[in-house]
């Protein structure tokens, strides 16, 4: 019986990166931060078994069909799990294709890697954002300073912002002022350090491909 | 009479009984008045009469009636030994002492011998013991809470997926007590059919993101992008890209032709191409 792979989609090969300890945890923790429950444990299915048909994950894991495959279309959308087939020739002539579900961590931490500083560059855009909002504003004149600019205005003698054009009392807008971004930032770099510890760790043990 | 048309008639019965004729009679129905040898089964308590003495379409509703009353008395049987079950009152019984329980002592003495031989022992959700009683056999072995936990636990470790809730709540009594209990160990998916599937909930990484982090995660789409486009991308930003080997197409080494000799053409050097026709004239 011969065996033929197609050339887009092909399991790892030998040599390759494979799902060594580092890898495989950087995959769940993935999954658990930015997945709902129910694809962790498809995904702990197909690391613990490598390359895993669809009919076998509906009989373990005992899901109906259509819940399956909604898990499965959105992590092989992201990049989290990859679809192969293999066609295996029988005796007759008659090829037969098997579909199956298994993992490529190479992309997998690219994905990972792409998407996480894309997501710290919207952070920070969302930042740069706040700070040049206009939230002080003049009563009399309508004239309106960002966070920084309202510096300027601060009057040392008095403790108070004045207009620098009509000498008014700046307020102020409370409603227009974003909530700290720079919190923000901070508050997912801290939530995101287990996979960015992971990346670390997987780039000093795997082969990796410079600019 | 005319003579002739009595000839005729005589001509006409001849050619008839000449040709071949295949008669088929019908069968005459014993009817029940007409019959004088036919038996009769009287009815005994609601069970229906028997089979073999009847043919046709009556007998064979009755036998399905029959089967019916039959397997309507196990089935009560069965929910009144889970039901026990699941109270916490496990002790097995003789088959008298649930036929009591379950007010069904009027049963025939061929149900009964049913019921012993065959449907009881044979049920997968009864188990009989040595001494030839029955108890309710839950479809999973745990009893209790630990127990419940330990399989779960087991189930996660081995790879061998998840455990249907309604199995559960056959097998542990006061299953919904206990579920409640472990209500943080246990990852709950819901099946389109209503059905539910438990799966142990493992907090040894409680990783935990805010919602809004996860909605910039999923705005961030790669289902078009190639992967060539993606290492480009980290490598535009200064960051590391890891590639997998086996989607890279090998390497052809680059053959090399032969450098081809040009013909060197010689340059004629110190006239030595005419020097046939140099002449010395010394003398």
């Amino acid at each position: 019986m011969e065996e033929e792979r197609r050339n887009d989609e092909t399991t790892s090969a030998p040599g390759s990166v494979d799902g060594g300890d580092i890898l495989k945890k950087l995959a769940r923790a993935v999954v658990k931060l930015f997945y709902k429950p129910k694809d962790l444990l498809i995904l702990d299915m197909i690391i613990k078994e490598e390359r895993v048909t669809e009919k076998r994950l509906e009989d373990i894991l005992q899901f109906d069909r259509p819940l399956l495959r909604s898990s499965l279309s959105a992590l092989r959308n992201d990049r989290m799990i990859t679809f192969g087939s293999d066609k295996v020739s029988g005796g007759d002539g008659k090829g037969v294709r098997t579909d199956f579900y298994y993992i490529q961590y190479g992309k997998l931490a690219n994905v990972v890697k792409y998407k996480l500083d894309n997501v710290r560059r919207r952070l920070d855009t969302l930042e740069r954002d706040a700070n040049t909002m206009n939230s002080f504003y003049c009563d009399s004149c309508n004239k309106s300073w960002t966070d920084l600019e309202a510096g300027e205005l601060f009057n040392i003698y008095n403790y108070s912002l004045k207009c620098n054009l009509c000498g008014s009392q700046v307020k102020e807008d409370v409603s227009r002022a974003l909530p700290s971004s720079r919190n923000t930032v901070m508050k997912f770099n801290m939530q995101a350090s287990p996979l960015y510890d992971l990346l670390e760790q997987a780039e000093a043990v795997y082969p990796t491909v410079t600019g | 009479m005319d003579p002739a048309l009595l000839r005729e008639r005589e001509l006409f019965q001849k050619r008839a009984f000449a040709v071949p004729v295949i008669e088929t009679k019908k069968r005459k129905e014993e009817s029940s008045s007409n019959a004088p040898d036919a038996k009769r089964m009287r009815p005994s308590g609601n069970e229906s009469m028997s089979s073999s003495m009847y043919s046709g379409p009556r007998s064979a509703s009755m036998s399905a009636a029959a089967s019916a009353f039959k397997f309507g008395v196990l089935t009560k049987i069965v929910k009144h030994l889970r039901q026990k079950f699941q109270d916490g009152e496990d002790s097995p019984l003789t088959m008298e002492e649930i036929l009591d329980e379950t007010n069904q002592l009027d049963v025939s003495g061929k149900t009964r011998q049913w019921l012993l031989a065959e449907a009881l022992p044979n049920n997968p959700k009864i188990e009989a013991t040595l001494d030839g009683k029955f108890q309710f056999k839950p479809p999973l072995r745990c009893r209790d809470k630990k127990s419940l936990l330990r399989l779960l636990k087991q189930h996660d470790l081995k790879g061998m997926g998840g455990i249907l809730r309604d199995d559960v709540v056959e097998s542990v009594p006061h299953a919904e007590r206990v579920l409640k209990t472990l209500d943080s160990e246990i990852v709950t998916i819901n099946r389109q059919d209503k059905k539910k599937v438990l799966f142990y909930n493992d907090r040894h990484a409680d990783l935990v993101v805010d919602e809004e982090f996860q909605k910039l995660w999923r705005a961030v789409a790669v289902d078009g992008i190639d992967d060539a486009k993606i290492e480009e991308y980290l490598d535009k930003q200064g960051i590391r890209s890891m590639s997998d080997q086996s989607s890279k197409k090998p390497v052809q080494p680059i053959q090399r032709r032969k450098a081809q000799r040009k013909k060197q053409i010689k340059k004629p050097k110190d006239n030595e191409h005419i020097a046939s026709d140099l002449k010395i004239y010394d003398d």
